[in-house]
């Protein structure tokens, strides 16, 4: 910390950043819909999910709520994909019709990305029957592409999904998770009392698969799972993230299953994955159970330059924050304090974010179980939780800081998905959850000690023009930073791709490499922070102001 | 009367040996617990857990097994490729350490049976997915309902039984850590049945030895005192005697010779009458001295007068023999005291004033007298005695005669010397 820095930390006591809840404000009227009429379906408890995205491609961020639908014979509300456009005053319009989402089939989870190059991000939306691709069509509109790209007659109950290049051709390919084998036909009798039916864990229903596509650059996709080696029918998938594991410049992937052991499947480079996470020590627990894992994120919270994991689990089981070694992982979460704290909620959404722009990731995760009649057990866990928002030191500590952030936000909330973005452009990352049943919540972030931030919004050429896998490095006074763009993560959702990062009060960074999917790696000094910079492949960045 | 140190010292040791015994043997048997903890308990535990770990596998396996041969995915059966290798993979590791923890211990045919057992199940997956690869979908189906699952059902019993025997082991060992433990709270009590012995021996050894001192003590003590007064006794007969004598026998010869000097002088020749004066003289003084000595010795004034007018007397006599000035303070009333006890009062006054002469090197000493209750007091400014001084004569005639008048001698050396006598009443 420099001696400004220092000075500046005494003159302002209490939390660093302010969490205001701009829900009502902004217009996000959105409820989510379950279906549920008293038959406790299974995925009733595990929507919905959300994306920031800017669909309109105005440089604002757009936000898009997923919903689920009545079951079939038990009517009681239409229910539909919600998008709301970025007004650009802090206010959001509801555009769903407009924009031709006012489609009603059970949605779950949302993976945002230009899988067709043309510039404008496309949506995959997954849920339980047939999940949708929506091509956007750069005019303000979606047409639902499933059936021409080939990823039509298949059913399933998808759950998160991700966009990724994993055979780095410049086109981006998609991984999905698939829970288990459920169907209302198949539901299954489960009971806490013995009496009243309850909502089954995923034990009582058989794995499923989750799927590979890749995209063939035509518009189509070409199902790989068993050619790439990721065939697995006993996986029960929740969430999904990206990562470069053995940093070898080729995305790996790994995936949170609940009550199955968690896979780490490493790219071998030649279209096939190879699994390793029992060795790299991500399948179990420390005392070898396979946890309920839900969501996940990748990011480099040790500033070490290698990316770590966290994943959210069951009450009781306690996040996992893994730290990677170089070559596996080790559960940190008990020494930096994550692991007590998060002893008794159940966590679902989990992002890693510079939420103070400290230059240090910190890490949120909102909560809630999945059986609202655990409210009838007397000493049983709550069925509404407070998110977690775990501020990194730098030191090796997390400090929950949910309840000092203002805004209602560590209000109890059943939350599910969360998806990161600078709505208001400030600089900052905003914060936007969804909780099952109920309301969708925008939190709009207001980091208060002057630190500043720098972005960088990147587009490939030969690259995937999203960039997704590119990874972007800072160098400051701190010495290095980075983050990798990224679709996925988190639970169910989609957050802002450009890469953010906080470097307190430093008014320029020393160097920033950009480490392209396809091997380029362009190299700028000097840039002055508070900036985004639209960095195209190959080229010197262009400095867009955040406002 | 023998010395009780020895058997006291043979106690002491004899407890001693008895708790390092003791403390040898529990950390023996802590050391044995251990031993049985880690190598049977411990290895128990683990090989129960890579046992379980095998049975979830062979599970799993059974699972696959299962959705291949329900083809509900729509992918081929070669799809499974890679999770049966994983599967594998994770069965061949629980295995391996399974055998080396169990190394020792398990039967060596049990222990062959078991590898031909997994060996011919990989033989017949392998041989699965070359059908996969080649053969007809109902082939495979066939073969893995045929060969694999029986096989697989096998494994899982065979898996079972060894559960079932490392649980019988691991009762063994455990009821084998409860007699460990039962042989220790049974020595705990023995070693706390013997120690309460000992130390009630060692005890009434101890308090009989005490017992036997204090009485020897006592008895030592009370002799010592009896000498003591027939000590003083003996000196104040003698003094008496002599004093009695000198008044008596010697001042009666003194005024004899007096009487006939003086006829003589009347009667000799004037050549003798000057010498014959003079001899008088002499015989007057020798007479004065003899009778002031004998009043020294067993002041005749304490038996006609009382202790009051002996000190009265005294003083006066200790301030022209020594040039010290007395400043004294006397009893509103004069003590009573018979002159037998009186004596004793006085000679503690006479042995703290020489004292005070030889010693204190002052120009002033306080005299004070109280009676009822009687109380003499005597101080000076002198320099104290000093804490390395070896306690005179004197001090220990002081003292026995304050024990034989009943009562106490205080000797306080702060700011001077103060010897205080008190004599409770009756």
């Amino acid at each position: 910390m420099t001696r400004r820095e220092l000075l500046f930390a005494l003159a302002a006591p209490g939390p660093r950043l302010q969490l205001v809840d701009v829900t009502r404000a902004a217009g996000l009227n959105f409820t989510h819909h379950t279906g549920a009429f008293g038959s406790r379906y299974l995925p009733e408890t595990l929507g919905p999910g959300c994306a920031f995205l800017d669909y309109d491609n105005d440089g604002w961020l757009d936000v898009l709520l997923v919903n689920g639908q009545d079951w079939p014979g038990h009517p009681k509300r239409r229910a539909t994909l919600q998008l709301y456009k970025n007004n650009r005053n802090g206010t959001f319009t509801d555009v769903t019709k407009a924009a031709g989402l006012d489609i009603s089939f059970y949605g779950l989870g949302v993976a945002v990305a230009d899988f067709n190059n043309d510039g404008f991000p496309d949506l995959y939306v997954t849920g339980v029957g047939q999940n949708r691709l929506l091509r956007n069509t750069g005019r303000g509109t979606f047409v639902d592409v499933t059936a021409a790209a080939g990823l039509g007659n298949r059913t399933g109950f998808s759950t998160s999904a991700v966009w990724l290049d994993y055979d780095r051709d410049g086109h981006l390919d998609l991984f999905v998770c698939n829970y288990v084998r459920w169907s209302p036909e198949s539901d299954v009798f489960c009971s806490l009392d013995g009496k009243a039916k309850s909502y089954c864990t995923p034990e009582a229903y058989r794995g499923t698969t989750c799927w590979l596509f890749r995209n063939k650059g035509n518009g189509t996709f070409e199902d790989v799972t068993a050619k790439s080696g990721l065939f697995d029918a006993s996986s029960k998938s929740l969430g999904v993230a990206m990562l470069d594991y053995d940093q070898d410049g080729w995305p790996d992937l790994f995936v949170a299953n609940d009550t199955q052991p968690n896979k780490l499947y490493r790219n071998n480079r030649d279209g096939t994955f190879r699994e390793m996470a029992v060795r790299a020590g991500v399948a179990f627990a420390e005392d070898g159970r396979a946890r309920a894992g839900m969501g996940v994120d990748a990011g480099d919270f040790r500033r070490t330059g290698r990316e770590g994991l966290a994943v959210t689990n069951f009450d009781n089981e306690m996040i996992g924050l893994y730290e990677s070694t170089g070559t596996g992982f080790v559960d940190r979460a008990a020494e930096t304090g994550i692991a007590a704290a998060s002893r008794t909620t159940l966590g679902f959404g989990c992002l890693f974010f510079d939420a103070d722009l400290d230059g240090h990731l910190d890490l949120l995760a909102v909560n809630g179980h999945i059986d609202d009649s655990v409210r009838n057990l007397a000493r049983g866990p709550a069925y509404a939780q407070p998110p977690h928002l775990f501020l990194n030191d730098g030191k090796g500590k997390f400090r929950d800081i949910s309840g000092e952030v203002g805004g209602g936000f560590r209000e109890p909330k059943v939350g599910r998905g969360l998806a990161l973005g600078d709505f208001d452009r400030d600089g900052d990352l905003d914060v936007l959850l969804t909780t099952n049943g109920g309301p969708a919540y925008l939190y709009r972030n207001d980091v208060g000690n002057g630190h500043r931030s720098i972005r960088f919004r990147l587009e490939g050429r030969t690259s995937n023009r999203d960039a997704i896998g590119a990874v972007v490095q800072v160098e400051d006074e701190g010495g290095w930073q980075m983050r990798r763009i990224r679709s996925g993560s988190s639970y169910l959702s989609s957050s802002m791709l450009a890469a953010t990062f906080g470097v307190g009060l430093q008014t320029a960074v020393k160097r920033v490499v950009v480490r392209w999917p396809n091997g380029r790696v362009d190299e700028f000094k000097g840039l002055p922070t508070g900036v985004t910079y639209h960095c195209v492949e190959g080229q010197a960045p262009v400095a867009l102001n955040y406002r | 009367m023998r010395s009780p140190t020895t058997r006291l010292a043979a106690g002491v040791v004899v407890t001693l040996a008895i708790i390092l015994a003791y403390a040898g043997y529990t950390l023996n048997s802590v050391r044995r617990m251990r031993e049985v903890q880690t190598e049977i308990v411990d290895q128990n535990r683990k090989a129960a857990l890579q046992l379980i770990r095998i049975q979830s596998d062979l599970n799993s396996l059974a699972l696959a097994l299962r959705d291949m041969l329900d083809q509900t995915d729509g992918y081929p059966l070669t799809a499974w490729g890679p999770q049966l290798g994983r599967i594998r993979e994770n069965l061949d590791d629980a295995i391996r350490v399974e055998a080396a923890l169990a190394a020792g211990r398990r039967d060596p045919q049990q222990a062959a049976y078991l590898a031909a057992s997994f060996a011919q199940l990989w033989t017949a997956v392998d041989r699965m997915k070359a059908l996969a690869e080649t053969g007809p979908p109902a082939a495979v189906t066939a073969f893995i309902r045929e060969t694999l699952e029986p096989q697989l059902q096998a494994l899982t019993s065979l898996t079972a039984r060894l559960l079932v025997q490392n649980n019988a082991e691991e009762q063994r060992a455990a009821e084998q850590i409860a007699g460990i433990y039962g042989e220790i709270e049974r020595n705990a009590y023995v070693f706390l049945g013997l120690s309460l012995v000992l130390v009630l021996v060692v005890s009434l050894a101890l308090i009989r030895s005490n017992r036997i001192l204090f009485e020897r003590l006592a008895s030592l003590s009370n002799q010592r005192r009896e000498l003591a007064q027939q000590l003083i006794a003996t000196q104040e007969s003698t003094l008496r005697t002599v004093s009695r004598d000198l008044h008596d026998e010697f001042g009666q010869i003194l005024t004899a010779v007096g009487a006939m000097l003086s006829r003589a002088g009347r009667s000799a020749p004037a050549a003798f009458t000057q010498e014959l004066q003079e001899t008088k003289v002499v015989v007057q003084e020798t007479l004065e001295k003899v009778r002031a000595l004998s009043q020294a010795l067993q002041p005749v004034i304490l038996e006609e007068q009382g202790l009051g007018a002996a000190v009265e007397w005294y003083l006066p006599v200790f301030e022209r023999q020594t040039g010290i000035a007395v400043r004294y303070t006397g009893p509103a009333n004069a003590p009573v005291l018979d002159a037998g006890r009186a004596i004793h009062v006085f000679r503690i006054l006479q042995e703290a004033l020489n004292n005070v002469a030889r010693h204190a090197g002052v120009n002033e000493v306080a005299v004070e007298l109280h009676s009822e209750p009687l109380r003499l007091r005597v101080a000076d400014a002198g320099p104290g005695i000093a804490a390395d001084a070896t306690p005179g004569v004197g001090l220990a005639g002081m003292r026995e005669r304050a024990e034989l008048l009943g009562g106490t001698l205080l000797v306080e050396t702060a700011g001077g010397t103060t010897i205080t006598l008190e004599v409770p009443r009756g």
